[in-house]
C-alpha cells in the first residue's frame, strides 16, 4: 500500500494535502534560506491521528517531521526529503487549567501567549516568552528549549514543563514528568525538551503557570557604546540584583524598532539596555532604588523609568519585533543566535564590529544581555552578487566566536538544518557519537526530523 | 569487591572501563543510600569519588560554577558564600560530606526551591561517564544553551543508573541581602492547611514556603532587601490571618535546619512524593499513618519519612494510586506506587549503560 | 508586487492575524502562504488556476499588513493578482461579477433588483449560493428612498465646508448614514455639499479585480465633485480607502470619523438611556487606513454610552467588499464569529463605520439569535445630538 493511501485512511481528503499549491506552502520554516517540497502534508485534530500517524510512517519507513506554525529560525520545521510533514496548529484545545495548582494542561498546537491569555483572569501566565510568541506553538517551545527574555531569572521551557505525553519514533506512547514541579526519578521531561522532533512528538504538554508579579519595574537605559551597555548588565549582576529581564539593542535594530512601533527609543543613543525588576511591590520598589544607583555609575546618557504599564508595554513592542522589523532597514537578513559568557559580551560585540567591518556586512544587535544570548541581525541584499555568501560567512565566524569564547552555538533557536554542521565545533567527537547512540536507542530507523541538529551517518 | 578513587575524570573513565563488565557502585559521601555501613553485595564494584573534587571553574560575574562531582556540597556552598552567591534550592543534605554528584543523582532540592527553582533548573552542564567508561559531555557552561541534547537534566534524580556523574555546571544566584522567617503554629492540619494556602494565594513573593504536618506548623521564609522585609513581613503575617513567631539570624538557620530532610535519620525510608496544592489533604491522609510528613514548595511535593517494611509503603502507595520514591535510605532509588511506561526511560538507559552496570 | 514579495521575511506574524487562517487553520490560506503561492505563479512555477482558490479566499482585509513587522505591502501583490484571477475566470462568471458590480454601481439600478429581491427572498434556497447569499443579506423591506439634500449650511459660526460622498449600495440600502452625517457635520458648524449624480467610487470593482471599470468609475466620481472644499469625506470605509488612492478632484479625503476627530465636537452629546455598545473596526478604516482611535474617541465623548470592546476586534466580520456573495461559506464563518464576539461583549448595539460591516453584522446577529441593534458612527452620533430622542 502506498504512503497517501494508507495516510487516506486516517485524514479526509481535505486534511491530507498532496496539490502542488498546498505543498509549495509548507516548504519553509522561517528560516528561508531552506526549501524542500514534502511528500504530503497532514492536518492532524486529534491525538490519535497523530500516533497513528507516526505508526505508519515507521511501518513504512517514510520520515517526519512535527510543525506548529513554521516559525523556527533554524529549520527545525523544513520538510525532510521524501518525507511528510505532520501540522499540528489544529491541536490547539487548552485541555485544563487548573488556577488553584497553577498548571495547565495543553495540545501542542497551542499558540505561547494563548496560554498567558487563558490565565490572566487568575492573575497567572506562562513565563517562557520568545519574541514570536503570538505565533509560535508550545510543541515547537518544546522541541527548541525556547527560551525568551527572562531566562536569567526564569530559566527555559524545560524549566516550565513538568510533564509530556509523548509517540516515540516508533508509535509508543509514553508519559514523561508529572504535574508537580518536584517528580521523581530522572527528569526525562527535562530532556525531551530541546530534543527538536528526534525523540518523536508531544501529544500533550503540561506547564506550570506563575502568578504575575504585584509590579513591574521597567527602565530603559541610554548608552553611547554598546560595551557601556554590557559593562552595565555586569555591574547589575555584581550588585546581587536579579532582573526578570535584561535587553541590549543597538543603533541599528533601534532603528528598525522605531520605523515599526516607534517605541519611542533615544535618536542618539548607540546602545540601549531595558531592565526589568519584577515581584511584590515593597521588593522591587527597593531594588529599584538599588538598579537606580548602579545605572547612574554606569555613566549612561539617559535613564529613563516607565510611569505605567502602557510605557512599559511600549518599551517591550519595540523589542519585540526587532527581528522581523529589520526587514525594513535591508532585502534580507540572517537572524544569529549565539550565546558567549556574560562577562565576555564587551569583547564579543567589538569582535562582531571588527568581523562586520572586515567582511563589509551590516549587522544589527539584539541581545538578552543577562544570559549572554546574542542576535546579530546579518544585513544583505540577495541580488547583489556574492552578497548572500559574504553574509554567511560572517556567520559562521560569529559562531565560530561564541565557541572560541566558551560560549555556545545557539542559546534557543536550537541546531535545527541551519546550525547542523556547527555542533561538531562546539562539542568533541565522543560527545557527538553518544548524542547519535542515544538517538538511535530512541529512534532506530531514524525517521523522526531526520536531517535536523545531527547528521545523518551514512 | 574493589574499590577505585579515581582523582581525576580520565581516571574515573579508565576505572569504569577496565572494571567492565561487573556491576558497579557508585560512592558519593553515602548520604543518600547508606549502602557503604552494610557494604556492597559480592560481585559489585565500588567507585569512590571522595578524591574528585575541586572546582574547575567558577566566575561569580557569570553566575556559574563548574565542580567535580566529588567535591562536598558544603565545600561549594562556602566558596559561593564567600562572594555572595548561594545555590538557591537548599540542598537539604549538605552535611556529612554529601556530595555535588550526590547532589544531582537524587534530585533533592529544600524549601528555597520555591523561589527561584530546583536542582534541574539550575543544572546548566555536566559530564557523565557511560558504562563502557567513556566520558560524555552534555550542555556547558552558559546559562542558556540549546545545542544537542539536553542529557544534563536525565541526570537529575538518576540516582546513579544514567551513569557516573562526573562534573556538574550549575547556575547561581546572588544572595538576598536578608531573610526573616513567619512561623505559624496552628491547632490542627486543618487550619494548618488552610494558612498554607492563605500565604501561598496571596502572591507575597516568598523565598520557602513549608508545612510540617505533624506538628501543625507552617513556616514561610521572605528574602531582598533588607529595608523592604518589615513591610512584607506585616503583609504576610495579615495574610497569614494567624499569630506569628517572627525568626532571624541563628534561630532562623536552625528552624530551618530542623526542618530539613537531613533532620530525619538515614536509617528508615525517606519517601519523596510529587504533590499538588488540590491534593495535599487527600496524600497527607495516605501518607501520615505511615510515618512523620511535611509539605515543602508551597505544597508542590510531600516528604514521609517511614520505618515501615518496603512493602507495606508499596501497598499504601498503589491503593492511594499515588506516585512516589524512596529517596533515602537503604531502599534510595527504589519507586513507589504508579510508574510510567518505562519505553523511554529504557532507551536512554541503554545508550548510557548498554550492559545494565549501574543499578 | 516583487518588492512585496521580497520583503516578506517568512516569520509567520500574520498568521494569528488573518481570518481564513483562523478558521481554516492551513498554511495556503495564511498571508505567507499565500505570498508564497503568488511567488511561485509570478515565478512560473504553479499555473494560476492551482493557485486560484486559496487567493480567491483572501478578504483583503488587511490585517496582515498591520500585523507585519517587516511592513511587507501585502495589498501591492493581492490587487493585482485579483484582476489575473478574474480575467482567467470562466467566462460565465466573468459576466456574473461584471453584471453585479454595474448593477450594484448604479443606485437606481440596485434599488430595483434589491426590490425584486426583497421579494424573492424565499427563493433563496432554491438559487445557487452566491445569489442566495446575496439575497440573504438585503433587508426584509427596503427603506424609503431620502435622497440627501445637494447642500446643508452649517448651524452656528460656519468652521468648515466639505463635500459628501453618499455612496451608491449605502444610498439604497441605508440611505440614512448620509443623512445623519450631515445632521452631525452641520451642528459641528460644518456646511455640507452632496455633489448629485457623483455615482459609485469604484471602490467595489477595483477591490473584486475589474481595475479598468473601477478606475473609470473614481474619475467620474471624483469629476463630479468640487474643488472648493476643506474635504472629500467618506462614510464607507472600503469607499474613503479606495478614493484615498484614486481622487483626483485636489481635495483630501478623509473618513467622517477621521474628519469629525481632527474638527473637534462642538457640540455636547447625550443619549436620553443608558446604552451598551461595541465598536467594531471595519478592516478597511483600522488596517487599510490604521484609524483606529478616533472613532472611538468620538463615542467615548457620547454621554450614557458605555463601550464594551470585542474580542480579537480586528478580525473581519466576513463582509469584505463582495466577499460574503463570492466566498458565502466563510462569510458565514466568520460573521457567526463576530456576532458570538459582539453578544459575549454584553452590548445592545454593534457600531461601525462600512455599510458592508452593518449589513453583514445585522445578517449574522439575526442568525444567530442576538438581539442586537446595528448603527453606523454617525448614526449613533446623530441619536446623541441635542434635541434629538436618542435611539428608536
Amino acid at each position: 500500500m502506498d504512503l497517501t493511501t494508507a495516510l487516506a485512511a486516517i485524514y479526509p481528503p481535505d486534511r491530507l494535502l498532496t496539490r502542488a499549491s498546498a505543498l509549495a506552502s509548507y516548504e519553509s520554516d522561517a528560516l528561508t534560506a531552506f526549501r524542500t517540497r514534502p511528500l504530503a502534508v497532514v492536518l492532524a485534530e486529534t491525538r490519535q491521528e497523530v500516533i497513528d500517524t507516526v505508526r505508519l510512517c515507521h511501518a513504512a519507513g517514510v520520515p517526519f517531521v512535527a510543525r506548529g506554525s513554521g516559525t523556527s529560525l533554524s529549520g527545525g520545521s523544513v520538510p525532510l526529503d521524501d518525507g511528510i510533514v505532520i501540522a499540528l496548529n489544529r491541536l490547539n484545545r487548552i485541555v485544563r487549567l487548573d488556577p488553584v495548582d497553577r498548571i495547565a494542561v495543553v495540545e501542542p498546537g497551542v499558540i505561547n501567549l494563548d496560554i498567558s491569555a487563558a490565565a490572566e483572569p487568575f492573575g497567572l501566565y506562562y513565563a517562557p516568552d520568545p519574541s514570536s510568541q503570538s505565533v509560535c506553538t508550545i510543541g515547537g517551545n518544546v522541541a527548541f528549549n525556547s527560551g525568551g527574555a527572562h531566562c536569567f531569572r526564569h530559566g527555559m521551557t524545560a524549566n516550565h514543563v513538568l510533564g509530556l505525553e509523548v509517540v516515540l519514533p516508533d508509535g509508543e506512547v509514553v508519559r514523561l514528568g508529572g504535574d508537580s514541579v518536584e517528580d521523581v526519578g530522572p527528569d526525562l521531561a527535562g530532556l525531551f525538551v530541546g530534543s527538536e522532533g528526534l525523540f518523536g512528538v508531544a501529544l500533550e504538554v503540561t506547564v506550570r503557570l506563575l502568578p504575575r508579579p504585584e509590579s513591574y519595574r521597567t527602565v530603559l537605559a541610554s548608552y553611547t557604546s554598546l560595551q557601556a551597555a554590557g559593562d552595565a548588565v555586569t555591574r547589575i549582576i555584581a550588585a546581587g540584583l536579579l532582573p526578570g529581564a535584561m535587553e541590549i539593542m543597538d543603533r541599528l535594530a533601534m532603528d528598525a524598532a522605531e520605523a515599526a512601533v516607534h517605541a519611542g527609543y533615544p535618536p542618539g543613543a548607540a546602545a540601549v539596555l531595558l531592565v526589568e525588576l519584577e515581584g511584590d511591590a515593597a521588593q522591587a520598589e527597593a531594588e529599584l532604588a538599588r538598579l537606580s544607583a548602579v545605572l547612574e555609575a554606569s555613566g549612561p546618557s539617559h535613564v529613563h523609568i516607565a510611569a505605567n504599564a502602557e510605557e512599559r508595554a511600549l518599551l517591550w513592542k519595540g523589542r519585540k519585533c526587532a527581528f522581523s522589523a529589520v526587514g525594513r532597514l535591508s532585502p534580507d537578513f540572517i537572524v544569529q543566535d549565539g550565546v558567549v559568557p556574560r562577562t565576555k559580551l564587551g569583547d564579543a560585540l567589538v569582535a562582531i564590529e571588527q568581523l562586520s567591518r572586515q567582511h563589509g556586512v551590516r549587522v544589527a544587535n539584539v541581545f538578552h544581555a543577562g544570559d549572554g544570548n546574542l542576535h546579530p541581525l546579518i544585513l544583505y541584499d540577495g541580488r547583489e552578487p556574492g552578497a548572500l555568501a559574504r553574509a554567511e560567512a560572517l556567520a559562521t565566524d560569529i559562531l565560530r566566536l561564541c565557541i572560541r569564547l566558551g560560549g555556545s552555538i545557539t542559546g534557543e533557536h536550537g541546531v535545527g538544518l541551519e546550525k547542523r554542521a556547527f555542533l561538531p565545533e562546539m562539542y568533541r567527537p565522543e560527545d557527538i557519537a553518544f548524542m547519535q547512540r542515544l538517538r538511535e536507542s530512541v529512534d532506530g530507523r531514524r525517521l523522526a526530523n531526520r536531517g535536523k541538529m545531527l547528521e545523518t551517518p551514512a | 569487591m574493589t574499590v577505585t578513587t579515581p582523582a581525576t575524570l580520565d581516571a574515573l573513565a579508565d576505572a569504569v572501563a577496565t572494571t567492565a563488565p561487573a556491576p558497579l557502585r557508585i560512592a558519593g559521601g553515602g548520604t543518600t543510600r547508606p549502602w557503604r555501613h552494610n557494604g556492597a553485595p559480592p560481585g559489585v564494584d565500588v567507585i569512590a569519588l571522595g578524591a574528585l573534587s575541586g572546582l574547575t571553574a567558577y566566575d561569580p560575574a557569570e553566575c556559574v560554577v563548574t565542580v567535580l562531582a566529588g567535591t562536598p556540597v558544603r565545600h561549594l556552598t562556602d566558596t559561593l558564600a564567600v562572594h555572595g552567591q548561594y545555590l538557591p534550592w537548599d540542598p537539604p543534605i549538605a552535611g556529612d560530606g554529601a556530595t555535588v554528584g550526590g547532589m544531582l543523582a537524587s534530585g533533592l532540592s529544600g524549601p528555597g526551591r520555591y523561589r527561584y527553582g530546583g536542582v534541574r533548573d539550575f543544572v546548566i552542564g555536566a559530564r557523565v561517564v557511560d558504562g563502557r567508561g567513556r566520558l560524555i559531555a552534555s550542555g556547558g557552561q552558559v546559562v542558556k544553551n540549546a545545542a544537542g541534547f539536553l542529557l544534563h537534566h536525565a541526570l537529575v534524580g538518576s540516582a546513579g543508573r544514567l551513569g557516573v556523574i562526573a562534573e556538574v555546571s550549575l547556575k547561581v544566584f546572588p544572595r538576598a541581602e536578608a531573610t526573616r522567617t513567619l512561623v505559624a503554629r496552628a491547632s490542627s492540619l486543618a487550619g494548618a492547611l488552610a494558612a498554607h494556602e492563605r500565604l501561598r494565594l496571596a502572591n507575597l513573593d516568598l523565598d520557602a514556603l513549608d508545612l510540617d504536618a505533624t506538628s501543625a506548623v507552617v513556616s514561610a521564609r521572605l528574602a531582598g532587601a533588607a529595608d523592604a522585609l518589615d513591610a512584607r513581613a506585616a503583609r504576610a503575617a495579615r495574610a497569614l490571618a494567624h499569630a506569628v513567631e517572627t525568626l532571624t539570624g541563628a534561630d532562623e538557620a536552625r528552624h530551618w535546619q530542623a526542618l530539613s530532610l537531613a533532620a530525619w535519620p538515614a536509617t528508615g525510608a525517606t519517601v519523596k512524593v510529587p504533590a499538588a496544592p488540590s491534593r495535599l489533604t487527600a496524600i497527607l491522609a495516605t501518607l501520615m499513618p505511615l510515618g512523620p510528613c511535611r509539605l515543602s514548595a508551597g505544597g508542590a511535593v510531600a516528604f514521609l519519612h517511614s520505618t515501615q517494611p518496603l512493602d507495606a509503603l508499596q501497598d499504601a502507595f498503589a491503593a492511594a494510586h499515588l506516585r512516589g520514591a524512596v529517596v533515602r535510605g537503604p531502599d534510595a532509588g527504589t519507586p513507589l506506587g504508579i510508574r510510567h511506561a518505562p519505553a523511554f526511560a529504557d532507551r536512554v538507559r541503554a545508550s548510557l549503560d548498554p550492559d545494565g552496570r549501574f543499578r | 508586487m516583487a518588492a512585496a514579495v521580497s520583503s516578506c521575511v517568512h516569520c509567520g506574524f500574520c498568521l494569528p492575524a488573518c481570518p481564513t487562517y483562523k478558521v481554516l487553520g492551513e498554511e495556503m490560506d495564511s498571508p505567507r502562504g499565500r505570498i508564497v503561492l503568488m511567488k511561485e505563479v509570478l515565478e512560473g512555477g504553479l499555473p494560476l488556476t492551482d493557485a486560484a482558490q486559496h487567493l480567491d479566499r483572501c478578504l483583503g482585509c488587511l490585517a496582515c499588513e498591520t500585523a507585519c513587522p517587516s511592513g511587507v505591502r501585502y495589498r501591492d501583490l493581492i490587487e493585482p493578482m485579483r484582476e489575473d484571477l478574474v480575467a482567467h475566470r470562466p467566462a460565465a462568471a466573468r459576466l456574473h461579477l461584471k453584471t453585479l458590480l454595474r448593477v450594484m454601481a448604479s443606485p437606481a439600478l440596485f434599488r430595483a433588483a434589491a426590490a425584486l429581491g426583497t421579494g424573492a427572498k424565499m427563493l433563496a434556497p432554491a438559487l445557487p449560493a452566491s445569489v442566495g447569499a446575496m439575497l440573504g443579506l438585503l433587508p426584509p423591506q427596503l427603506p424609503a428612498p431620502d435622497v440627501a439634500p445637494a447642500f446643508t449650511a452649517a448651524r452656528g459660526r460656519r468652521r468648515g465646508r466639505v463635500a459628501l460622498m453618499t455612496g451608491c449600495v449605502q444610498s439604497v440600502l441605508r440611505p440614512s448614514v448620509a443623512n445623519d452625517a450631515i445632521r452631525v457635520l452641520t451642528a459641528q458648524g460644518v456646511e455640507v455639499v452632496v455633489p448629485p449624480g457623483q455615482g459609485c467610487c469604484g471602490a467595489l470593482a477595483r477591490h473584486a479585480g475589474d481595475h479598468d471599470y473601477g478606475t473609470a468609475l473614481a474619475a467620474a466620481h471624483a469629476a463630479s465633485f468640487p474643488a472648493d472644499v476643506d474635504a472629500v469625506i467618506a462614510t464607507a470605509a472600503g469607499c474613503g480607502s479606495s478614493m484615498k488612492d484614486t481622487h483626483t478632484s485636489g481635495a483630501p479625503v478623509l473618513d467622517v470619523c477621521e474628519y469629525l476627530d481632527r474638527l473637534g465636537l462642538m457640540t455636547p452629546l447625550a443619549l436620553p438611556a443608558p446604552l451598551r455598545a461595541a465598536y467594531q473596526d471595519a478592516c478597511h478604516l483600522a488596517h487599510a487606513q490604521q484609524i483606529t482611535a478616533a472613532p472611538r474617541r468620538l463615542l467615548g465623548a457620547i454621554d450614557g454610552l458605555t463601550l464594551a470592546p470585542i474580542a480579537d476586534s480586528g478580525l473581519c466580520c466576513g463582509s469584505a467588499g463582495l466577499y460574503n456573495v463570492e466566498q458565502p461559506a466563510l462569510a458565514a464563518a466568520l460573521g457567526r464569529r463576530k456576532a458570538d464576539a459582539v453578544a459575549a461583549s454584553g452590548a445592545a448595539m454593534v457600531v461601525s463605520a462600512n455599510i458592508g460591516c452593518l449589513t453583514q453584522l445585522g445578517v449574522a446577529l439575526a442568525a444567530a439569535g442576538h438581539a442586537v441593534q446595528t448603527a453606523h458612527v454617525v448614526e449613533l452620533l446623530a441619536m446623541a445630538l441635542p434635541g434629538r430622542r436618542g435611539p428608536q
